[in-house]
């Protein structure tokens, strides 16, 4: 007699088969984006030819997004500020307000932030572009003149997302120090010398180098993500909007998955 | 010469292309038509290398160009130009820029050369003016986009030149323009073309010889004269179901054997094949 399957043992089949599918599916993006990545540095030897199409990039990912970054800069340390004091404010001498504040922004606060602030400027107006190149045959134009879209496309906007970002960062946490200076002197009459003056007390190189770290990895999610998520495109316009979205959920998602790995690697 | 033998390509499981085989020989001027999916882009794409057949072999010249690797195929893509149906012109850059690119980046010409080279072909598709070179993309309508993408095709001198629907959403004088173009820069510049249109007005203009692609198979092969005769042939004449669905299709009636929807009489018959 044959057995069939019960209701409860397909649904079960299901689930597994479900899981089975979800497991491989990631197993071929994180082989795609390796396969990517591995791309773009055999297109490393043509850099200072290509060093235009850096320099363009670099332009566009760094030097447009710098009003906003500093804007975001700024109120990260006020924050920061005003909260360390409402916080530790009766455990901690205001002359360690500035020092709390430049540890919070430089470590974690400064290349989290403006990453996730980045992977909405940069990394979706990435992956618009390129889905919209995608979709419209454009990447297929670069390819039938024998232009390889990697090189000419990816390449640049990734190196120069790794190189900019950091630097971002870096003049995020320089004005995150003057906003949360600016706070702490016009509410709580802390003046230049008390705000900053302990900072070289209690300041490490390593700290820097964490930062620069995270923000230069952050930079390297935030292109990856676009560049990948926009040539990977289909679908018309609403595949751009498609593709707009996931760049900035996989990005920032990416950005706070490793943020906790740097920690536990770098610390 | 392009050749493809025995191509089959299917998408998530759906076939599109069934043991297709043509040949395109040297200075040969071929058009492919079909209706709306039947094929003839994956055809093109096919003998691009921008996509690989599920079984088959597509041939350039002496080139395999389905056992070749991305990186051999590039300098095979320098013999071969294209135009896209909707140009895909980059609108990130002018005029000059889209034409010049595939120059600069290959580094096939010193500046003036390529400054030179770009007029010129701006001006054999009638669009030498200095104003229009400086323009975006964005800036131009269908016809002059198209023109653009022509220049940009031939810039680089190729051997070959594969049209994808080159009059689509173009009005007719538009597209008569274009079609002499073609057909001009065919014989002007000595290239082998493979052009893909479900316009016949366009087909009848640019081709030496006309071939069907329906259902993904190649169903009729014939020259300009030929083709012109069976689309003048009473339907009552026509002696195959093969020449009754080339016949409608050449003259666009609604009725016949090829009926909307994914299947049709003619497929029914031939599902076994």
């Amino acid at each position: 007699m044959d057995m069939q399957p019960s209701p409860a043992d397909n649904s079960y089949n299901q689930f597994v088969s479900n899981i089975g599918r979800k497991v491989l599916d990631f197993i071929d993006r994180v082989g795609k984006l390796s396969f990517l990545v591995w791309q773009v540095i055999k297109t490393l030897r043509w850099i200072y030819r290509d060093r235009k199409l850096y320099f363009r990039q670099a332009m566009e990912i760094g030097v447009m997004s710098l009003p906003l970054v500093l804007l975001i800069g700024a109120f990260t340390g006020a924050v920061s500020t005003w909260q360390t004091n409402y916080t530790a404010g009766d455990l901690l001498p205001l002359k360690y307000l500035g020092m709390a504040t430049f540890k919070a922004v430089i470590i974690e606060l400064g290349p989290v932030l403006s990453g996730l602030v980045l992977a909405g400027r940069v990394g979706s107006s990435l992956s618009a572009e390129l889905a919209t190149m995608r979709i419209s045959e454009q990447v297929d134009a670069l390819e039938v003149l024998a232009v390889d879209p990697i090189r000419y496309l990816v390449s640049p906007r990734m190196i120069a997302a790794i190189i900019m970002v950091p630097v971002l960062v870096t003049l995020a946490v320089f004005t995150a120090m003057w906003g949360g200076f600016l706070v702490a002197n016009l509410f709580m009459g802390v003046g230049f010398d008390l705000y900053f003056g302990e900072i070289p007390v209690f300041f490490k190189m390593k700290d820097v180098y964490v930062m620069l770290a995270k923000s230069a990895t952050f930079g390297g999610i935030i292109a990856l993500t676009g560049t990948y998520v926009g040539m990977n495109a289909k679908g018309g316009a609403e595949g751009v909007g498609k593709a707009t979205i996931r760049s900035f959920v996989y990005s920032a998602l990416g950005i706070l998955v490793m943020d906790y790995f740097l920690v536990v690697i770098l610390f | 010469m392009i050749r493809m033998e025995h191509v089959r390509k299917s998408f998530s499981g759906n076939p599109v292309l069934r043991d297709v085989s043509l040949e395109v020989h040297d200075g040969e001027s071929v058009v492919l038509i079909g209706r709306s999916g039947s094929g003839k882009s994956v055809t093109l794409r096919n003998i691009l290398g921008l996509i690989q057949p599920d079984e088959g072999q597509v041939w350039v010249d002496d080139n395999e160009v389905t056992a070749m690797s991305p990186a051999e195929i590039m300098p095979l893509r320098k013999t071969i130009g294209m135009l896209f149906q909707n140009a895909a012109l980059w609108d990130s850059m002018n005029v000059f820029d889209n034409v010049a690119l595939a120059l600069r980046h290959h580094k096939m010409m010193t500046e003036p050369e390529i400054v030179n080279r770009v007029y010129e072909c701006l001006e054999l598709v009638g669009l030498g003016e200095k104003s229009v070179a400086k323009r975006a993309p964005s800036d131009l309508s269908g016809g002059m986009r198209k023109r653009v993408g022509l220049a940009r095709a031939i810039a680089v001198q190729p051997k070959y030149m594969l049209y994808d629907e080159p009059t689509t959403g173009l009005d007719p004088i538009m597209a008569g323009i274009i079609d002499t173009l073609i057909r001009d820069l065919n014989t002007r510049l000595h290239t082998t073309s493979l052009t893909i249109t479900h316009d016949m007005n366009s087909a009848f203009t640019i081709a030496d010889r006309i071939i069907m692609l329906h259902r993904g198979k190649i169903i009729y092969s014939g020259d300009v004269e030929d083709t012109k005769v069976l689309k003048d042939t009473p339907i009552g004449e026509l002696k195959s179901e093969e020449e009754m669905v080339v016949h409608q299709l050449l003259n666009g009636d609604a009725e016949g054997l090829i009926k909307p929807g994914p299947t049709d009489h003619y497929e029914k018959a031939h599902a076994h094949q």
